[in-house]
């Protein structure tokens, strides 16, 4: 064995052909706290690979700040090792990630290496490519409006809120509102899509590694992770890989979208990405603004989310679907960052700790949550069904401050209030139990038909779930099949669905 | 106040000296001054950028030669062969992380790496 390595190592050796040229170097000045600035280097470019040459081994670093007299880089490897003296070099490099399929079911970080112990990402012989980090975002001619949902198996959200393929949609709240296990179920329902199922993204920017370590055991066991690909940047991991980790997930989504194929990114969570940015530029040096934030984070979040596109036929028809994510701090939705990101996106799912704690849960404030572009790509079996839903909820709302003395009020009127208790009662849904949407089209179609009018309030949500049981045993075909591939609700359809509800005892507490 | 750089300094300082020799009291002053602006600690960086600047002003290159080993006399001689006839003041300088071969480097900014250390490492990082 020891002498097959010898020989392999020689024959290596032997093949070697090294020419030296002149380069041009620069010195490191300054280091720490994951930045140096390195003198000379006259003509590096913006956004370059920089190597410095340590004792050990080799750094890489970013040249972010490109100043009269020296660059500001932001150290990409082991920081221990640099020293003031030592050379640096350009490379002629800009900061990019090798895509392929074989990234699927791994988990990364944001420089591609793999975290999760299985070994190399790719096989020697796999067929790779190199994506930069930075990209400019599609342009105006190549895309096409957004046409298909993406179903996010959220019935509150598939009915209300929808969203599109090549939408942005922030999902935005305060800490524990469920805004992970949103993204989670967005992530478990494309099992269920049979046709374009996109592939899912997650990218982790200082999560605790156990919750990250949770979420990919949830997606293993559920059967997620083969169509499934994480960046993680963990709250261990420097500032830099922080800041890199959405464009390194971002990259990774247009090599599936390049490739005609749909892809769902998730950012959780852009404050976190913000407050590296804010470290790094304070670093650099460069000017504070409001709140210490650099001039230009505005453009930091609307550049990443910019590129998430649904690509015309002629550039394949591909999609890529970016879910940002922003922690609010007591429900504050008008401070910098998150108004920011609510400019920059297409609408947003606004989460609400009192809603968590009265149990509706998913925390969706409906009223304040919207989706500017999801309805044109939502299903018609489902705008015919839910087009009534927001409008109910809406008036329910108004009512509610009648709810405690209901008895005093005008029939029409408790109607209204009993009628968006069973609503809200219905969207009710546990986490990590995503709805196919077919079901969810029958159960809301139900719940505004009136059916569950007698069910006690309580057993509403329980009842829900017992009639897709109860259709899926003894109508499964004849209903959900066609909704399925149809995606319509024709009048013969709704006749079936009538006839079935019409044998299923809601009232059975 | 905007921090002065060690070439800022420098460059006034050959200016100053521009047609006349260098006198005591011009160096006084200077140091005086670089202790002014609370710029003592980095005086190794202004005393490298004002050789750097002199040399500049003189047509003159400084090369700087690392070898692993120190080199012997005649292997000194061979290599100050290749920069005769020009204007150059070499300087030899000791770098055992080099392993073997010896790096040139011209005015800190320009350098040929012929070391065994930088093969090794191109050999290793290469897939």
């Amino acid at each position: 064995m020891s002498y097959e390595i010898i020989e392999k190592l020689k024959k290596e050796i032997e093949g070697y052909r090294d020419t030296s040229e002149w380069e041009e170097i620069g010195r490191v000045i300054e280091v720490g706290d994951g930045v140096a600035r390195i003198s000379g280097l006259r003509g590096a470019q913006a956004q370059e690979i920089i190597t410095i040459e340590t004792s050990e081994k080799p750094v890489s670093a970013l040249a972010l700040n490109l100043e009269e007299e020296t660059i500001g880089a932001l150290i990409l490897g082991e920081e221990k090792f640099i020293k003031s003296g030592n050379t640096a070099k350009t490379t002629g490099r800009v900061l990019s990630i090798e895509v392929g399929d074989e990234l699927l079911g791994r988990v990364i970080n944001p420089l591609g290496e793999a975290l999760d112990g299985l070994g190399q990402v790719f096989r020697k012989d796999a067929k790779t490519a190199y994506f930069p980090l930075e990209k400019k975002a599609p342009s105006v001619v190549n895309r096409e409006s957004v046409n298909e949902a993406v179903h996010t198996g959220i019935k509150a959200i598939d009915a209300m809120i929808p969203i599109g393929r090549g939408q942005r949609e922030l999902i935005i709240g305060d800490r524990q509102t469920g805004k992970t296990a949103i993204a989670l179920d967005v992530i478990l329902n494309q099992k269920s899509e049979t046709s374009r199922r996109p592939i899912c993204i997650y990218v982790a920017i200082g999560q605790k590694e156990s919750k990250t370590a949770r979420l990919v055991a949830t997606l293993k066991e559920k059967g997620a992770l083969e169509y499934s690909i994480i960046v993680n940047a963990s709250a261990s991991s420097p500032a830099a890989l922080w800041y890199l980790a959405p464009y390194a997930g971002c990259a990774i989504g247009e090599y599936f979208m390049s490739k005609g194929q749909d892809a769902v990114i998730i950012y959780d969570d852009l404050t976190k990405h913000a407050q590296a940015y804010r470290q790094i530029s304070l670093l650099l040096g460069r000017p504070p603004g409001r709140e210490a934030f650099p001039g230009d984070v505005f453009y930091l979040h609307s550049r990443l989310l910019e590129r998430a596109a649904k690509m015309d036929k002629a550039n394949g028809g591909g999609s890529l679907t970016a879910l940002p994510i922003i922690e609010t701090q007591l429900g504050d939705i008008s401070a910098y960052i998150p108004t920011n990101v609510i400019s920059i996106t297409d609408g947003q799912i606004f989460l609400e700790s009192d809603l968590f704690h009265q149990g509706i849960r998913p925390a969706i404030n409906v009223g304040l949550s919207v989706s500017r572009v999801g309805s044109s790509a939502q299903t018609k079996a489902m705008k015919k069904v839910a087009g009534k839903l927001r409008l109910e909820l809406a008036q329910f709302r108004e009512l509610q401050a009648f709810v405690q003395f209901a008895s005093d009020v005008d029939e029409a009127t408790r109607e209204k209030i009993t009628r968006g208790g069973i609503l809200t009662e219905i969207l009710k849904q546990d986490d990590l139990q995503p709805l196919p949407f077919e079901k969810q089209v029958v159960v809301i179609y139900a719940a505004l038909n009136g059916y569950f009018n007698k069910t006690p309030r309580e057993t509403i949500k329980t009842r829900g779930t017992d009639l897709l049981e109860f259709i899926e045993k003894t109508h499964g075909d004849a209903v959900f099949k066609p909704i399925r591939e149809k995606r319509e609700l024709t009048p013969e359809l709704e006749a079936k669905i009538k006839e079935v509800l019409s044998n299923f005892d809601f009232a059975k507490a | 106040m905007k921090t002065i750089s060690p070439d800022v300094y420098a460059e006034a300082f050959v200016k100053t000296l521009a047609g006349r020799h260098v006198s005591e009291t011009v160096i006084e002053r200077f140091i005086a001054s670089i202790r002014k602006h609370n710029d003592w600690a980095r005086r190794n960086n202004i005393i490298r950028a004002c050789e750097k600047k002199m040399r500049q002003r003189d047509g003159k290159e400084l090369i700087t030669i690392e070898s692993a080993r120190e080199l012997s006399l005649a292997q000194r001689e061979k290599l100050s062969l290749a920069w005769k006839g020009k204007n150059q003041d070499i300087e030899y300088r000791i770098n055992p992380s080099l392993i073997a071969g010896v790096k040139i480097v011209i005015d800190e900014e320009k350098q040929l790496d012929g070391s065994l250390r930088r093969k090794l490492d191109k050999m290793f990082s290469e897939k």
